[in-house]
């Protein structure tokens, strides 16, 4: 009955707005990604997605922690946001984003610390009380490419 | 058949106090209405019909009568494990001189639409958690906007009290989406007892347990937000109601409470509650100037759901009535379905009682001001937190635990006017409605007949229950039990 992220109101909204300092590390492809990494919004028009994605690093902060990858983009028309991610090595990641609906570079909260933009984790992970674990979140990238294709909904 | 002798033969009249004859083997009882209930599904719609009545309505009383309550749609192979599961479903009474029309409709909350897409019950409810439930990220998920339905300004709103309320079409009963009032107040729980004050406006509040926090709301009369805040309550116990007088908000908080250690994957969010009976009653007093805790009283464990009036005296004395049982055994076995359907009668009923929590002290004096077992107290809209004697309730059949009556309970003197309809009777809340005309207090009601499987939609004179009916229809089948409703006069 707890929403995600009421242990720690901070914690995704911080990991996600450290997008915004440093934009760099994949690229945006516009057709089909050959490793389906791609997020997936309702309406792609309201707002840009930030995406970061953490390493095993931060398995015991998450979803606080360091970012190896991040972006801000518009999803297309059929509200896909494709990411690649075959420049990351060899490893176990786990990701989060949001959409950026009142374009104030951040994701926003009530006063309970509840998200209220769309929001989500890899594997759409869901947490009991706070936000999903590094493990539940977590998928692996090997030769540049993830074992499965990966795909989540921000809702 | 003139009125006279249709009323009389409408059920028998007693006007004493709710002491009734002995309960016949042939007569309807708890483990009756569950079953009548239960087994109910619903479409999502019911077409608009007119009822057959006899009677005539007030010509000052044209409006709509709106209630909601928990049902279960059709079609599903799952049932609810408790009365306060289902998926909200709003009945509308439109009341005119030519008569009354019927129609209903579900609300069409995130849990009903993809419940309806998946053609059964798989998210949580108030005390079932299926094995594939998902997990949830927000109240509003396993939202089931089934407790009332009230207007505010000119918005029409289905409640619950653990998410958002849902803007409701009065005219098609659509719904419109949920309702939200002001930046950060989103998916914020907001009761099903807003309160009207008489100096303007509303006040509610929402419970966020797992916080241990209140969110207050102070409204105008459009409905825009005037101010907020967030306190924090003694201990996370269920909240269903409050009272408002003209300086303060009154929250009673019984030891029935919620624990994040009760939570396994397959608990309900009604069985992480521990009834702890040798914790007090917590108390708090809040100041409508400024939203703060202004005085903190204990009182021994009880349980509460219903609040009914609520004033302040010249000794700064705050007294309260509420609806009050020993233990919340109504809503941890009585209401449950599993198990407990078998039940004859329900073992622990509410008593009307006021609270006298004075200045100076942090003692609470009890005092009961019926022996009649009742619920569902309601008093005129527009005297609500003045010292207003009429309290509108159902009575409780301690034999068979049906409300098989509607009492008006003087306050001041303990004295009581009951308006029986039967043995086999089971009514909802009844509400007081003002005529437009002439400005009388009218009683607007319905009440399932568990024997003859129909539901019946009266009007009783508030001066004069002990006459019976002014006008009674029939809706020819057995409605699901609404929680709470409005009415909404035509303009």
């Amino acid at each position: 009955m707890r929403n995600i992220l009421t242990k720690d109101k901070s914690a995704l909204g911080a990991v996600l707005t450290l997008c915004l300092a440093t934009l760099s590390g994949g690229n945006v492809t516009a057709g089909t990604n050959d490793e389906g990494t791609r997020i997936y919004v309702e309406k792609p028009e309201s707002g840009l997605i930030y995406v970061s994605v953490l390493s095993q690093q931060s398995i015991e902060t998450f979803p606080s922690g360091e970012s190896v990858f991040k972006i801000a983009a518009m999803a297309n028309a059929d509200g896909y946001l494709e990411i690649d991610l075959s420049g990351l090595p060899d490893g176990e990641y786990a990701a989060t984003a949001f959409q950026d609906r009142n374009g104030n570079n951040e994701l926003d909260a009530n006063l309970v610390g509840m998200p209220t933009e769309p929001y989500g984790f890899s594997n759409n992970a869901r947490g009991m009380f706070g936000p999903p674990s590094f493990a539940d979140s977590a998928f692996v990238i090997k030769g540049g490419k993830t074992a499965n294709p990966l795909e989540f909904k921000l809702k | 058949m003139d009125r006279r002798q249709f009323l009389a033969t409408q059920a028998g009249v007693i006007s004493s106090l709710a002491i009734f004859p002995a309960i016949s083997a042939q007569s309807a009882d708890f483990a009756d209405m569950f079953e009548a209930m239960r087994g109910r599904q619903l479409p999502g719609q019911i077409d608009e019909i007119r009822l057959s009545s006899k009677g005539a309505v007030p010509a000052g009383l044209s409006g709509d009568f709106f209630k909601n309550g928990p049902a279960l749609p059709q079609g599903y192979l799952r049932q609810n494990g408790h009365l306060f599961d289902g998926d909200g479903f709003i009945q509308r009474f439109r009341i005119s001189p030519l008569g009354v029309n019927f129609t209903g409709r579900f609300v069409e909350t995130s849990k009903y639409k993809a419940e309806q897409e998946h053609d059964d019950l798989f998210r949580q409810s108030f005390s079932t958690v299926w094995p594939d439930s998902p997990m949830i990220r927000s109240t509003d998920e396993i939202n089931t906007g089934n407790t009332s339905i009230r207007q505010i300004g000119d918005q029409t709103m289905a409640l619950w009290e653990a998410g958002s309320p849902h803007e409701i079409d009065p005219q098609t009963l659509e719904t419109k989406g949920v309702v939200s009032f002001g930046e950060g107040l989103e998916g914020l729980p907001f009761s099903a007892h807003p309160k009207r004050d008489p100096a303007g406006g509303w006040w509610n509040f929402g419970q966020i347990v797992w916080h241990n926090k209140l969110v207050l709301y102070q409204l105008d009369d459009a409905g825009r937000q005037i101010k907020h805040a967030l306190i924090s309550t003694p201990h996370p116990g269920m909240i269903h109601d409050f009272a408002v007088t003209e300086r303060f908000l009154i929250f009673v908080i019984p030891p029935f409470i919620w624990s994040e250690e009760n939570i396994g994957p397959l608990t309900s969010f009604l069985d992480a509650h521990d009834w702890k009976k040798t914790a007090m009653t917590e108390i708090l007093v809040i100041d409508k100037n400024d939203l703060t805790i202004a005085r903190r009283y204990q009182s021994k464990a009880s349980f509460v759901f219903h609040f009914a009036n609520a004033f302040d005296d010249k000794n700064g004395y705050v007294h309260l009535d509420i609806c009050r049982y020993e233990t919340p055994r109504v809503v941890t076995n009585s209401l449950r379905w599993d198990g407990h359907s078998k039940n004859k009668h329900v073992d622990d009923t509410s008593l009307l009682t006021r609270l006298t929590l004075k200045k100076s002290s942090s003692e609470v004096d009890l005092e009961t001001l019926t022996t009649a077992a009742v619920e569902f107290p309601r008093l005129p809209d527009d005297l609500q937190t003045r010292s207003e004697h009429r309290c509108l309730t159902l009575g409780i059949d301690t034999a068979t635990s049906l409300f098989r009556s509607v009492l008006i309970v003087n306050s001041d003197t303990g004295s009581v006017q009951t308006y029986d309809m039967g043995p086999d009777s089971h009514a909802d809340e009844h509400m007081f409605v003002r005529d437009a005309d002439t400005g009388r207090l009218w009683v607007l009601g319905v009440y399932a007949d568990l024997v003859t499987k129909t539901t019946k939609f009266h009007i009783l004179d508030a001066e004069n229950k002990a006459g019976g009916p002014v006008f009674i229809a029939d809706l020819p089948y057995i409605m699901p039990s609404a929680l709470h409703g409005d009415f909404v006069p035509h303009a």
